[in-house]
């Protein structure tokens, strides 16, 4: 029994692995989570050079306003995000509940001289089933919202092209303004890779 | 795996004695548990951890048929008394849990709702089983703060949870004590440290003391029977336990 007692735990391997995997996800999402913030916090620096630049950079202005308008929409993708991987952690973390339960009923049954046991491990595998399916909508529904937000800056990638371009008619604050539009386009840069190289992760590793 | 004995039989009414698990690994505390048997029902007294389920539901398997056991009795709230109730409930979701109204919505964090606890308030209750009535016994403190003991009259048994405990050492598991006075050196230091008031521990043996109690039957260790039941009850009356042993020490 010493030795079966023990199997118990390894028995959800397969689970454990599953919730240590979403648990990475979870960790690199933390790190694009804050990506809103950055957006915002350039866009509104633009905004206040624009203002000081007056009439001269009124093209640089409409740039700063579509970054605010990426944010707001980055941000609202980003909630979603931290909703589904939550929603996620929570429904794995039940499966290897219900897993390690079922462990210990698989194991009663072959001494159950009448044939109980079935049921309960029937509704132990339905509820797995139906919570397995769950979490592979999570999976897809995450994967389906980052891809969204990658598709949204790389559709604004534009808007770091334009920015220089805009610079360059600041006149004496043309230097400042480049140098905004040279952070709109590293941010935007880094914003996108680290997009990228999330949904690839969660590909490779799911 | 864990045998499954009768150590009382009268026609349909039966006591079963679920014992030792000669491969439980050392990590877990024996534990015993009695299926009370009346006609076509049960009820399962400390039905045990979670870890040792398969061990006692297929020693119980053996012999009667699990789907038949309608209440659990829990002495009180440890691990090894009720954290396997969510399986029971797997097993038969209408199973009733009778405890302490102290710890009724503790327990339920092993498993079970608002419809799974029949609560036992401080002075005991009648638990009906077939045609039998069963008692529900105060035994607060005796160790937990609300903790009983369960009686049954008809066949002057006395299930005393971790009362009467002993701690046998592994591979010396007997199931009746034999020779009390060398059963001792094995439930002492349980007495001493687990009991905390030595009143509620007075309180307790003088109860017993007045009751008609033919088998004791804890949750650990060994079955007293016959004159071993007082030869405990008066041991345990003089026994200092709890805080006075360390003052004593
Ligand atoms: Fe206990
Ligand atoms: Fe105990």
């Amino acid at each position: 029994m010493a030795a079966t007692l023990n199997t118990a735990h390894y028995d959800i391997n397969a689970h454990l692995t599953r919730l240590e995997l979403t648990l990475v996800i979870c960790e690199d999402i933390k790190l694009i989570i804050e990506i809103p913030f950055k957006t915002n916090l350039i866009a509104v620096n633009a905004m206040l050079i624009t203002r000081r630049a007056g009439i001269k950079s009124r093209g640089f202005g409409i740039i700063a306003l579509e970054l605010r308008l990426l944010s707001g929409r980055l941000r609202g993708l980003m909630d979603d995000v931290s909703k589904i991987i939550t929603l996620m952690i929570y429904d794995v973390v039940i499966l290897c509940k219900t897993r390690r339960m079922m462990g210990y009923l698989q194991r009663a049954q072959t001494g159950d001289h009448y044939a109980i046991l079935d049921t309960a491990i029937a509704h132990k595998q339905s509820a797995m089933d139906k919570l397995d399916k769950g979490v592979e909508e999570d999976l897809a529904s995450l994967l389906a919202t980052l891809e969204n937000a990658y598709d949204l800056c790389k559709s604004s990638e534009a808007l770091s092209r334009n920015a220089k371009i805009e610079a360059a008619y600041g006149q004496e604050l043309s230097g400042e303004l480049k140098l905004v539009a040279d952070r709109i386009e590293t941010t935007m840069d880094e914003i996108t890779a680290s997009l990228q190289s999330l949904i690839h992760n969660i590909r490779v590793s799911t | 795996m864990k045998k499954i004995e009768y150590i009382y039989t009268k026609g349909a009414h039966r006591w079963a004695a679920i014992t030792c698990d000669p491969e439980r690994p050392n990590y877990l505390i024996d534990t015993n548990e009695f299926l009370i048997i009346n006609r076509d029902e049960a009820l399962l007294t400390d039905p045990g951890g979670i870890e040792i389920f398969p061990s006692v539901f297929s020693a119980i398997s053996t012999e009667f048929d699990p789907k038949k056991i309608r209440a659990l009795f829990a002495s009180h709230q440890d691990p090894d008394i009720i954290s396997s109730l969510s399986l029971w409930l797997d097993i038969s979701p209408e199973v009733k849990c009778y405890i302490s109204w102290l710890w009724e919505t503790f327990v339920p964090h092993f498993g079970g709702n608002n419809t799974t606890f029949f609560s036992i308030p401080d002075e005991g209750m009648p638990i009906p089983l077939g045609d039998l009535t069963l008692q529900a016994i105060p035994a607060h403190y005796m160790h937990s703060s609300g903790n009983f003991n369960l009686y049954d009259p008809a066949a002057k048994i006395l299930f005393s949870g971790d009362v009467g405990a002993a701690l046998l050492p592994h591979g010396e598991e007997y199931l009746f004590v034999s020779n009390f006075d060398k059963h001792v050196r094995f439930m002492e230091g349980f007495h001493r440290r687990w009991m905390g008031s030595n009143d509620a521990k007075l309180d307790w043996c003088e109860r017993v003391s007045k009751m008609d109690i033919d088998m004791l039957c804890p949750q650990h260790g060994a079955i007293f029977q016959g004159p071993d039941v007082s030869r405990f009850i008066n041991w345990l009356a003089e026994l200092k336990v709890g805080l006075y042993t360390k003052k004593a020490t």
